[in-house]
């Protein structure tokens, strides 16, 4: 794994927002519309009883402006140095979905960077936003944005219950060492036959193949990065305050904390309202341990994400206070009372 | 013994046992991990294969392999 420790300059998060599609879709209304299985199954299997998907008008880009919005709270779209857009369900390959949320939002020259590393996208942003700021930029936007939910079938039991569409984002700033990200790490390892696909054709849709096998590699490679970065930061588990890691599936999250001993109350979950988000579901679910009270200024925030085609990323971040009160200050999500 | 807690816990889960076994692969992560916590063993990903998981017999000698071995955690 590779790891980016800021020493000689920081980096600080300065806002987070995050969005879901409009369209909540609890497990009795997936099982009506085709999946397999009942809904006691579904939420059994996966921890998942509703999952936010992407209404009429609305877009995975558009999904990916608001979020950004959000995260931007007052500071000009002009000031903005560099932004990094992660995705794996961009309505059009060209032009790249960066360009058109960089039109979206009105930034002024800052190169848009597209970029797919699946579920751990965040993950990999931020890593390459951080060393735009360690290097000279002022001020970076990460935003991860995925509508999966329409890249599978509903009848398909292995992946017909587990996708709701939402977008994250980060704005990162400058500032001193020491605070901020502590450390983000980021790995790939290809597996020899690829488990999870997707795209050969206009029609194609995801699939997930040997489960089993993808479930326990999950699981390891969260171990793994999780021990690597702690190591590489000289921090140990009781200095972490809350793990927030990609919601991919309420199994693997709890199978995690069994595997490297840690209490399931550290470890921030918000899956069976969202889904899996794929990348967008570590700034979503970090905006809301900050909006439900779990963390708080100065906590200290594991990120762990593995994904597809073995993209691992894993970052140290402390929250501090500004932060905190500007995800206060924007409100719970949009659409999110009432939910189940 | 360890073949009586596979066909114990299959049994539980899906109220018989039929060979070949042909679980879906909710079931067969149920199985394993019943199995790894009732036998104490923590399987690594690199073992899970296909045919593996064909026989109470096949899935015994797997957990079986791995029982000697010290925990990956």
């Amino acid at each position: 794994m590779r790891v980016l420790i800021p020493r000689t300059g920081g980096v600080r998060l300065a806002g987070l927002g995050a969005v879901a599609g409009s369209v909540v879709r609890d497990n009795a209304a997936l099982c009506a519309a085709g999946y397999p299985e009942p809904p006691a199954f579904i939420e059994r299997a996966t921890g998942i009883r509703a999952r936010r998907q992407l209404g009429p008008g609305e877009s995975v880009g558009g999904l990916a402006a608001r979020a950004c919005r959000r995260a931007l709270g007052g500071t000009a779209p002009d000031t903005v140095d560099s932004l990094v857009l992660a995705t794996s369900a961009p309505e059009r390959l060209l032009p790249p979905a960066a360009t058109r949320l960089h039109r979206a939002l009105g930034l002024r020259g800052a190169p848009a960077h597209t970029i797919n590393a699946a579920c751990s996208g965040f993950v990999f942003g931020l890593d390459l936003a951080a060393r735009g700021l360690l290097t000279g930029d002022a001020c970076a936007l990460v935003c991860a944005a995925e509508a999966r939910s329409a890249q599978v079938s509903v009848t398909d039991r292995a992946t017909g219950a587990l996708f709701g569409d939402a977008a994250g984002a980060a704005l990162l700033r400058s500032g001193p060492a020491g605070a901020g990200l502590l450390a983000v790490g980021t790995v790939t390892e290809p597996p020899e036959e690829a488990a999870i696909v997707l795209g050969r054709g206009a029609s194609d849709r995801l699939e997930m193949r040997d489960g089993p096998q993808v479930y326990f590699a999950a699981v390891e490679g969260m171990a793994a990065l999780s021990a690597a970065l702690l190591e590489a930061s000289g921090l140990a588990w009781a200095d972490i305050d809350l793990v927030v890691p990609h919601q991919a599936n309420g199994r693997i999250l709890r199978r995690f904390c069994w595997m490297v001993g840690l209490d399931e109350a550290r470890s921030f979950s918000n899956l069976e309202r969202y889904g899996n988000t794929s990348a967008a579901s570590i700034p979503l679910a970090t905006q809301e341990a900050i909006l439900s009270g779990r963390v708080g200024a100065g906590a200290v925030v594991m990120w762990l994400a593995v994904g597809a085609g073995g993209a691992g990323g894993a970052a140290l971040v402390q929250l501090d206070g500004a932060l905190v009160e500007a995800v206060r200050e924007t409100g719970p999500l949009p659409g999110s009372a009432g939910l189940p | 013994m360890i073949e009586a807690e596979i066909r114990a816990i299959l049994e539980d889960l899906l109220g018989h046992v039929e060979e070949p076994l042909e679980l879906d692969s909710f079931a067969l992560v149920d199985l394993l991990e019943r199995a790894e916590r009732r036998l104490g063993v923590v399987l690594p990903a690199s073992a899970l294969r296909p045919e593996h998981f064909a026989s109470v017999a096949s899935i015994a000698a797997l957990f079986a392999s791995h029982r000697a071995e010290p925990c990956a955690s």
